[in-house]
Parts: C-alpha cells; structure tokens; sequence
C-alpha cells in the first residue's frame, strides 16, 4: 500500500464514515447516446476507485447505496443486468477485498436478491468478516424508512416481551436496533449527479451528517473527485448542534471584513 | 472534377450531420463499421490485385476485427482486444497452413494486417469519440470539418500559388503552398467549430489542436499516398465520383480522430 497522497487534505481529520448515494450511472450513458447499462459498468470502475481511495487514506467505514427498495420498479433488462454486474462485482473484487483488509457488510433486504446472489454476498461477506482495515457497507434493495420501522418493530417485539422497559427507549437505544448498529453515524455523506435529496438513504443515521453535492455523474466520481468532497468537508465546522467558541481565526476575519 | 466533388459534397453533408447529430449509437457504429469494411476491401484488392488468397483473408481477418471493435461503441474494450487478436491468430495460421512459402508469406500477412488495423484499428475512432463525452457527436464534427474544410483550403491554394513540390517521390500533386493552406484551413474550422459548438473549450485550446489534428491529417494522406504508391494505383477506388475511392476519403481523418479520441480520454 503507498503511502497517502492528497494535496490540501488533513489526514489526521478524516471523516470516519463516508457514505455515498452513487446516482447518475444512467444519465452518464444517456448522454452518450449509450445504454443505461454501460453506465452502470462504468460505475462499477468508480465503486472500486473509491473504495482503494479511502482505504489508501484510512477511512474506517464506507457506505455505499447501491440498490434502493424503489430501483425494483426499474425496467426489467436494467435490474437484471445490475444484479449481474453486482455479482461480477463480487466475484472480481473478493481478492482485492481480501489483499486490502476489507471487511464487506451488505444492509437492506437482501432476501429479495436472486437466490444465488445472495448466497454469493452471503459467502463474500463470511471471508471477509475477519478483515479489520476498513469496512465497506453495501447498501442493497435499503429503504431508510423501512429501515426505521424494522427497528420500531424489533424494538417492540422487545417490549412486548418484557426484555425492554418503554420508559428507557432513547436515541442510543433505537440506534442498537437500526441495519448499522455498531457502526457510527456517518461524517459525510456524498451525493452524486446534481440531485439534492436524501432518497430514503440514512435517515436515522444522517442526523448530524454533513452533506456534499456535486453534479459529477457517477462514472465520473474517481479519486480526485473524491478528494475534493473530502477536502470541502474538512472546511466545514462541525457543532452537532451547540456552539463553539473561540471562533477559528479565519471566521473571525470574515467578520470583521 | 471540381463539379463532381461539390455534386457529391451536397449530397453527403446533410446525410452526415443527420448521422452524427441524430442517429443513433448503433447506427453510428454500423456505417462506421460498413465503411471500415468497405475501406479494408478497397485495400485488399489495391495490395492483392492478382491474388485472390491473400485479398480474401484481409477481408476475412478485417471483417471479424471491424466486427469486434463497433459491437461496443462504449470504447475500446474487450471485444475489440478479441477482434484483433482474432485477426492475428488467424493470420499467423493462415500463413502457417496455406504458405509453404512461409518467409514470403509472413512479408504478405504484415501487408494484409496494415490493412486490418487500418480499418479495424483506426477506425472505429470515430464511434468512441461520439461516446466519449456528451459532447461527442460535436467532436466528431470538429475532426470532420478540419478535414474537410483543410482539404479544400489546400486544394484551392494549392492550385493557385502551388510551386514549391512537397513530397514528389510520394504525391506529385502536393505542394508547400498547399501544406500551409490545409493547416489554414483547418485552423479556421477548428476555430469556427468551436465557436458553434463548443463553448466549453477555450479558443487557444481549440487552435491547438485544430493545428496539431491538421498536420497530423496530412501526415495521414501521404501516408495513403505510400499505399498507393506501392501497389501501383492513382485513386484508391471509385466510391464517389470525383472524391476517389474510400481510403482516399478517410486518409486526412484518420490520424486526427485516433489522436482527438485519446485526448478527449485523457484531458476530459
């Protein structure tokens, strides 16, 4: 592994979760006069581009919505061919999963895969399970929403059979019941394409998240793409909500211009 | 002559820019891939005039790579690698089991596979600068119109002040004077173009590479020039009345779109 090279990026302030919405495969194609499907194969090239960009740097979590529960309405060929992209996906990359130390976790209804899919997720995800460098999150057929109301329902079986007092449900509780229990809320979160929504991603876990948005279409997210996302993050301020004082000296220049 | 280019010129452009501009990619990639054949068979009969062995498996071997290279009008991917690849086994094969005369063979099939690249290699450029950004189709025209636009501003300065001969052991038509009007020419179209079309790319950009494009077009039809030479012939063939055969009409594009499709990669 080389050495981290990123001119004007603080390695030392790196969000510890990066999550990505990887929208635009199909418009990147369109443009080109191409089917949808060649855009999704050239996004597959970015899924790994970033992927080796934030394990070079050393971010510890990278989520990545691959497939929400309302692509299923997506016409027939294109589903089909994601399905088979993602399995090439798997195929190709468990060596390079492998080799990097990455452990590979999937959240959403995975059930809805074809069968051989998932055993083949299932399989990737059970050799990679002791890699300890990073941890890529695939997000697949993952709805926020029903993301939310599988925990309510979990949490509620819980109550219902005495194992939860009501009265102790807080935030820190819920959160034990969500996909990505165990796993911090994301820093980041980067939005591809131009479009400025959360699409039912993380919506429990985007709380206090920061959100980028570039028109970059997807295929076109490599690594240089990716620094600058980082780069713009690391020149935000981040209060969760409260103020911090003293102001850097850079804010107190602006105001008193 | 001159009325049966500008005859044919007004048939051919609006057919052109309705294949560039509104055609589909397949259909892109399909006349591309025809004329690619038919520039590989021109080639075929030039080099192997009295043989029809040889003529036949350039065309075979360029058929599959042609084929190869436009099923994928995405880039130059796997299929084109398999096309290719597909050409030189079966040359080499060809030579092994079909040439007793293997030394003299092997020198036949570096003529048959200059052919094959030409066509199969070169070519297909023009699909993968189409897809190669949005802007693609536009690009297509900026190598057209330098070509195009440069050819006759050399044409016609060439014809009233040529004296100097550029290559006479070559092509005993070209003059210097010539040489300056083509790079002129294609200067003004790279510029106009851009003006059009391309308001992305700034002007300085556009002239540079409307000069590098036009230089290398030229180096392109004296290399035409060499095929002809060597196999004997004046005009490549007889497609358009007037424009000579299809190698002539691709020998100024060429160099150009193979040299702009890997800049727009790699720039872009």
């Amino acid at each position: 592994m080389t050495t981290p090279s990123a001119p004007g990026l603080d390695l030392d302030r790196l969000p510890q979760h990066v999550a990505i919405i990887m929208d635009g495969n199909g418009r990147w194609a369109q443009q080109r006069g191409l089917s949808r499907i060649e855009g999704h194969k050239r996004g597959k090239d970015s899924v790994r581009a970033v992927v080796e960009t934030a394990r070079r740097l050393g971010i510890e979590y990278l989520s990545l919505f691959a497939f929400s529960t309302e692509n299923w309405q997506r016409p027939r060929r294109e589903v089909d061919a994601l399905m088979s992209l993602l399995s090439r996906y798997l195929r190709s990359e468990l060596r390079r999963l492998m080799k990097n130390d990455i452990r590979l976790l999937a959240i959403g209804n995975v059930h809805r895969l074809p069968p051989a899919l998932q055993e083949q997720l299932r399989a990737t995800i059970e050799a990679t399970k002791h890699n300890a460098h990073m941890t890529v999150i695939l997000a697949v057929s993952y709805g926020g929403r029903e993301d939310v109301v599988q925990a309510a329902r979990a949490l509620a079986r819980d109550v219902r059979a005495g194992r939860v007092d009501p009265d102790r449900v807080d935030a820190e509780l819920f959160g034990g019941y969500v996909e990505t229990a165990g796993i911090p809320d994301p820093d980041l979160l980067v939005r591809t394409s131009g479009e400025m929504r959360i699409s039912n991603f993380f919506l429990w876990q985007s709380a206090y998240t920061e959100i980028y948005f570039t028109d970059t279409l997807w295929p076109d997210f490599r690594e240089p793409q990716f620094l600058d996302a980082l780069r713009d993050f690391q020149h935000r301020q981040r209060r969760f909500g409260r103020v911090l004082a003293p102001p850097p000296e850079r804010e107190r220049l602006r105001a008193a211009r | 002559m001159l009325r049966a280019r500008l005859a044919t010129a007004a048939v051919a452009i609006p057919l052109l820019l309705a294949l560039i501009f509104l055609a589909p990619i397949w259909l892109f990639a399909a006349v591309v891939g025809t004329i690619a054949l038919l520039a590989v068979t021109e080639y075929a009969t030039l080099a192997f005039s009295q043989r029809r062995g040889e003529a036949a498996l350039t065309v075979v071997l360029g058929a599959i790579a042609v084929l190869g290279a436009t099923t994928n009008p995405a880039g130059p991917g796997h299929q084109f690698a398999a096309g290719l690849a597909c050409a030189i086994c079966g040359g080499l094969a060809w030579t092994l089991l079909a040439r007793p005369d293997f030394e003299q063979g092997l020198a036949d099939l570096g003529i048959v596979l200059v052919g094959v690249l030409y066509a199969a290699l070169l070519l297909p450029h023009f699909v993968w600068v189409r897809t190669a950004n949005p802007e693609g189709p536009r690009w297509v025209l900026f190598v057209l119109a330098i070509a195009m636009i440069g050819d006759t501003s050399g044409y016609f300065v060439g014809r009233a002040l040529g004296r100097h001969k550029l290559m006479p052991r070559v092509s005993p038509g070209k003059s210097v004077e010539g040489a300056i009007g083509i790079m002129a020419g294609s200067l003004v179209a790279g510029a106009a173009v851009k003006a059009l079309l391309l308001p992305a790319t700034s002007l300085a950009h556009a002239l540079a590479l409307a000069g590098i494009m036009g230089a290398l077009g030229q180096l392109g039809d004296l290399s035409e020039s060499v095929i002809k030479r060597t196999f004997g012939a004046k005009e490549s063939g007889w497609l358009f009345p007037g424009h000579g055969g299809v190698l002539d009409r691709l020998d100024s594009l060429v160099f150009p779109v193979t040299f702009l499709y890997y800049y727009l990669i790699v720039a872009g």
